[in-house]
């Protein structure tokens, strides 16, 4: 006799379960293929089960709500900034601001300057005549004239 | 891309705070994180709240999933031992593992509601049959119950079902053979 011939019914019942979810060992499986190859009892057994199995998956199911990852992308914690970066942002924002403050004060000082040097050189830079020419000394002279220099 | 290629890229997007890449995720997996929550806690509200819970915590730990294993597993492992957390905190203390589930508990009925699958429960009698097949599963010993739902919906090897439970794989394959025993006897004449 060989060992496919000891697994009698009440044997393989007890390992159709574990045969159905693929949990038994090379050895034990082969048991009990070879075992259902020859009982139609088994067979029916097994067949009950896996009937049962898939009614139980095909049960009326249950649908989550339909904002539910909303709620939950609602409840997120808000990242810790690691403390060097905002160092660095906090030093980013004072080098720019300096930077802009001192252009602004030159610019300023360019723009409204009273003086008549820096005065000379804006008129020169709108004037149609051609720095050092006779028309710009012409110039020069005039509005000295009107400054009462 | 492969699903579970793209799990994975939505994870490790996940992990560097790309809520949008995480959003995503969550709409890939939570009807099955959802029904897996529903069916281990019989509640639904229940089940939403553990559900919120748990994608909250996929995202406070997606930085330290190990891709040894699927993301939808490790999800159904986060979802089933949080579930069991919240029985087991809601539990008395005196109640034994193999006693039914007691009535003093205040339980909502299950609500049956339309499946969304093509089943084979659609007719009048199928949806009878539904009805004695979920009250053979509550009636069945808490225990039984934990570890048939954790195969049936979770799709757990019974390694890790007995690594859920804290049990021996031999102790969770005689809880799912008797639990399938037991349902069997309740719908016999069905099974006939």
């Amino acid at each position: 006799m060989d060992g496919k011939a000891m697994l009698n019914c009440q044997k393989a019942k007890e390992l159709l379960s574990a045969y159905m979810d693929a949990e038994l060992s090379e050895a034990q499986r082969e048991l009990v293929q070879a075992h259902l190859a020859e009982c139609p009892v088994c067979r029916q057994e097994l067949a009950r089960l896996e009937r049962l199995w898939q009614t139980l998956a095909a049960l009326p199911g249950v649908a989550p709500p339909a904002d539910l990852a909303e709620r939950v992308l609602a409840q997120l914690p808000r990242r810790q900034v690691p403390w060097w970066r905002s160092l660095a942002l906090a030093a980013s924002l004072l080098v720019g601001i300096m930077m802009g403050g001192s252009l602004g004060v030159n610019l300023h000082q360019g723009l409204y300057q009273t003086t008549p040097e820096p005065q000379l050189v804006v008129l020169e830079a709108f004037d149609e005549f051609p720095p050092a020419s006779l028309g710009t000394l012409v110039a020069t002279y005039q509005m000295d004239e009107e400054n009462g220099a | 891309m492969d699903p579970i290629d793209l799990d994975y890229a939505l994870l490790r997007k996940t992990a560097k705070g790309e809520t949008r890449a995480f959003a995503e995720l969550m709409t890939r997996h939570q009807l099955r994180v959802f029904r897996l929550a529903y069916r281990l806690l019989r509640d639904r509200l229940e089940a939403e709240d553990a559900t919120q819970e748990v994608f909250l915590k996929v995202y406070q730990h997606a930085g330290s999933f190990k891709p040894t294993g699927s993301v939808a597993g490790w999800l159904s492992r986060i979802t089933a031992n949080h579930c069991l957390n919240r029985l087991r905190s809601r539990a008395a203390p005196e109640i034994s593992l193999d006693a039914p589930w007691p009535a003093s508990v205040d339980l909502a009925p299950l609500e049956i509601l339309p499946s969304t699958d093509s089943t084979p429960l659609q007719d009048l009698e199928e949806q009878e049959l539904a009805q004695r097949l979920q009250a053979a599963l509550e009636a069945l010993p808490e225990n039984q119950r934990q570890a048939l739902v954790l195969k049936r919906f979770g799709d757990f090897s019974y390694q890790e079902i007995a690594e859920i439970l804290g049990l021996s794989s031999s102790a969770v394959d005689g809880l799912i053979k008797r639990a399938r025993n037991n349902l069997k006897k309740a719908l016999q004449d069905y099974l006939e």
